[in-house]
C-alpha cells in the first residue's frame, strides 16, 4: 500500500518522512498518481521533509497549490525551483588534439627555458649552494645506488659472454670474448644501465621532493626570502648527478668485464690472467673515455627532467604521481635518445 | 532525551601521556546552531574527530540521537555516518574531481539516486550556498578560498544530514565573505531544520550561534548563549570576555 502519498476523497494526501532516504519510493508512488485527476493537496501530515522531498514536490506537483505546508517547510519549496541550466565546456577532437600538440611543443620550450634559468641563476647565486646539500645529494645518488649498479652491470656482463661465447666458439675466436665484452661494456652498455637506473632511482625522487615543496607553497617561501630555489635545490642535484655519473660508468665497467671474465673462464677456458692480458692489448682508452664522457650529459639530463617535472606539480591529489611517471619516462627516452646520438657522433668523427 | 541530539558524558582522550579531554561534557539539541571555542590547544579538533567517529574516545560516552556510539553494529555505525556531514577546515575535496561531480559523488555513494537527480540537487546546494552555476564544472584548485569554503559546506549539506560538523568556516575568509557565511549557515538552520556544529575563533560567528561551549583545559567551562558568558568566574573565559572584540562585538559596548 501507499506510504507517502494517499488519494482520499479527490484530495491527495502527503505523509510520512519525505526525506533523502526514501526518495525513490516516494517517487515511485507520485508516478503512480501522475495520471489521476485530483484538486487539492494536502500535505498537513508530512513529518519530516528535506531538500529531496522538496524537490519531489516541486517536480510532480508544482501544478497545485499545497495546502497546509508546515511554515517551516515552505522556504525549502522555494529553494528547490531554483536549478539553473548550464552545460559543460564542450570540446572537440580537432581542438583537442591542436591543445596537445600546443602543449607538446611548450613544454619543451619550457624545459630549455627552465635550464637556462637553472644555469643563469646557479651562477648568480652560487653563494646559495650549501655544501650539506650537496654532500646529501652525493650520498643518496651514489653509495646508495652501487647496489643495483653492480647487480645489473654484472649480469650485464654475464649475459655478453655466454650469449657470445658459443658463436666465438663455433669460429674457434675464443679470444676475441674479451674484445667483445669489453668495448661493448664501456663503450654502450654500462653507461646506458648507469643511466637507465639513475632515471628510475633519481629522475622519480627529485620530481617528488620538489614537487611536494611546491605544493607545501616551500618553493614560494624561498623565492620570497630571496632564495633561488633552482641555486639551493636543483644547483646539488644537478652537481651530484654530473659528478657521480662518470664514476658509477667506471665502477659498472669493472664490474661488468668481471662479469664477462668469470664466463669465459668457465664456458671457453680463457684463465683470468690471458684474459686480462688481451684486455690490455684491445681496451684502448678510447673506448673508456668514450663511455665515460657521457656519464656527465646522462646525469645532468637526469637531474633537469627530474627537477623540471617537481617544478610543474599542481595542487591535484594525482599531479605528484603523474608528473613522477612522465618524468621517469621522459628521462628514460632521453637517455636512450642521447646514447643513440653519441653513436653516430662517434661514428662521424671516427672514434 | 529527545530534544537533544548528541550528548558527550564525561568525555577523556588522551594523547600518550598528554591528556587532552578531562571529563567534557556537553548537549547539543535538534535543529540548533551550536559553537565551539577555546583555546589554541584546547582539544576542539580532537573533539571534531572523535565526533566525527574518526578517532577513538578513551573514556565517557558520545551519544548520538539517544545511542552510545561505542556499542553500535558496524551496520548501524555505517547508517549514522550517513547522517553527518563535515567541512573541514580548508574546504576539503575530492581534487580529482570538478566541484559538481564531488557533490554528485556524495549524494550517489550515500543513497541510491539517480544521476539526474543528483546532479539537479548538486546545482540546488550550489545555488544555495551562492555559488554561481558554472563552478559546477571548475576544479577544487581552480576556486579562491572563499568558493572553495563554500563548495565545501554545498558537498557537506549535499544530502541533507541531520548534523554538519564546520571547522574553523571562516578562518581565512574576508569580513565580507565571512558575514555572508555565518548568515548562510544560520538560514540553513532556519530553514531546513538541520543542526549545524561549528568550531571558530571568530568571535562575530557567536552572533549568529544559538548556544556556544567553551573549552578550556580539557573541560567545557560554559554551555549556553554566547551573552551569557560575561557571567562566569573561569580565568580564561574572564580574560576573553574582557577582551575588546568581546566586548565590542557580543556586548555591543
Amino acid at each position: 500500500m501507499e506510504k507517502y502519498v494517499k488519494l482520499v476523497d479527490r484530495t491527495l494526501l502527503l505523509t510520512g518522512e519525505w526525506t533523502v532516504e526514501h526518495f525513490n519510493e516516494i517517487r515511485k508512488e507520485l508516478e503512480n498518481f501522475k495520471n489521476f485527476s485530483f484538486e487539492y493537496v494536502d500535505a498537513s501530515r508530512i513529518e519530516k521533509l528535506d531538500f529531496y522531498g522538496a524537490y519531489l514536490i516541486d517536480r510532480y506537483l508544482s501544478r497545485y497549490s499545497i495546502h497546509n505546508l508546515p511554515e517551516k517547510y515552505k522556504k525549502l519549496i522555494e529553494l528547490v525551483k531554483t536549478s539553473p541550466q548550464v552545460h559543460p565546456p564542450k570540446r572537440n577532437f580537432i581542438d583537442n588534439l591542436i591543445d596537445a600538440i600546443y602543449r607538446k611543443i611548450l613544454d619543451f620550450y619550457e624545459f630549455f627555458v627552465f635550464t637556462g634559468l637553472v644555469f643563469y641563476e646557479s651562477v648568480r647565486h652560487i653563494r646559495s649552494l650549501e655544501l650539506r646539500n650537496l654532500v646529501k645529494e652525493l650520498d643518496e645518488a651514489g653509495p646508495k645506488a652501487i647496489g643495483i649498479i653492480t647487480v645489473l652491470t654484472f649480469l650485464i656482463g654475464v649475459v655478453i659472454a655466454y650469449q657470445s661465447s658459443a658463436q666465438l666458439a663455433a669460429f674457434g675466436a675464443n679470444i676475441f670474448i674479451v674484445d667483445l665484452v669489453s668495448i661493448s661494456i664501456t663503450r654502450e652498455l654500462s653507461p646506458l644501465i648507469v643511466g637507465i637506473v639513475m632515471a628510475g632511482r633519481s629522475a622519480s625522487s627529485y620530481t617528488a621532493e620538489v614537487g611536494l615543496m611546491k605544493v607545501s607553497e616551500e618553493i614560494d617561501l624561498m623565492r620570497t626570502l630571496g632564495i633561488s630555489p633552482y641555486a639551493s635545490i636543483v644547483l646539488p642535484k644537478l652537481l651530484s648527478s654530473v659528478l657521480l655519473f662518470p664514476f658509477l660508468i667506471t665502477y659498472g665497467d669493472v664490474i661488468g668485464i668481471a662479469g664477462g671474465m668469470l664466463v669465459s673462464q668457465f664456458t671457453l677456458g680463457i684463465s683470468p690472467e690471458q684474459f686480462l692480458r688481451r684486455l690490455g692489448e684491445v681496451l684502448y682508452p678510447d673506448h673508456f673515455w668514450a663511455g665515460v664522457i657521457k656519464g656527465p650529459i646522462f646525469g645532468g639530463t637526469i637531474a633537469l627532467i627530474g627537477t623540471y617535472e617537481g617544478f610543474k606539480v599542481e595542487k591535484k591529489a594525482e599531479s605528484i604521481g603523474f608528473s613522477v611517471t612522465r618524468s621517469v619516462v621522459k628521462a628514460i627516452f632521453s637517455i636512450i635518445f642521447l646514447d643513440a646520438l653519441f653513436s653516430v657522433l662517434y661514428r662521424w668523427l671516427n672514434i | 532525551m529527545a530534544e537533544y541530539l548528541i550528548i558527550v558524558e564525561n568525555l577523556v582522550s588522551r594523547y600518550g601521556e598528554k591528556i587532552v579531554h578531562k571529563g567534557l561534557n556537553l548537549k547539543i539539541k535538534k535543529g540548533e546552531l551550536y559553537a565551539i571555542v577555546g583555546e589554541s590547544g584546547s582539544g576542539k579538533t580532537t573533539l571534531l574527530r572523535e565526533l566525527l567517529l574518526l578517532r577513538p574516545i578513551d573514556g565517557g560516552r558520545i551519544i548520538f540521537n539517544g545511542k552510545d556510539i561505542t556499542k553500535l553494529s558496524p551496520g548501524e555505525l555505517e547508517e549514522l555516518k550517513k547522517r553527518i556531514g563535515v567541512m573541514f577546515q580548508f574546504g576539503t575535496m575530492f581534487s580529482s574531481l570538478s566541484v559538481g561531480e564531488n557533490l554528485v559523488y556524495v549524494i550517489r555513494k550515500r543513497y541510491k539516486i539517480d544521476k539526474h537527480t543528483a546532479v539537479e540537487m548538486a546545482k540546488i546546494k550550489l545555488t544555495l550556498v551562492g555559488l554561481k552555476p558554472h563552478v559546477f564544472y571548475m576544479y577544487p584548485h581552480e576556486l579562491s578560498g572563499g568558493m572553495r569554503k563554500k563548495a565545501s559546506l554545498a558537498m557537506a549539506i549535499a544530502t541533507d544530514p541531520d548534523v554538519v560538523f564546520l571547522d574553523e568556516p571562516t578562518s581565512g575568509l574576508d569580513p565580507i565573505s565571512a558575514e555572508e557565511f555565518d548568515k548562510l549557515v544560520r538560514t540553513l538552520v532556519d530553514s531546513t531544520g538541520m543542526t549545524i556544529v561549528q568550531i571558530t575563533h571568530d568571535l562575530a560567528s557567536l552572533l549568529f550561534t544559538d548556544r556556544v561551549a567553551v573549552l578550556s583545559e580539557g573541560k567545557v567551562v560554559y554551555e549556553g548563549e554566547p551573552k551569557g558568558m560575561v557571567n562566569t568566574q573561569n580565568p580564561w573565559l574572564r580574560k576573553l570576555v574582557s577582551t575588546l572584540r568581546f566586548r565590542r562585538l557580543i556586548l555591543g559596548k
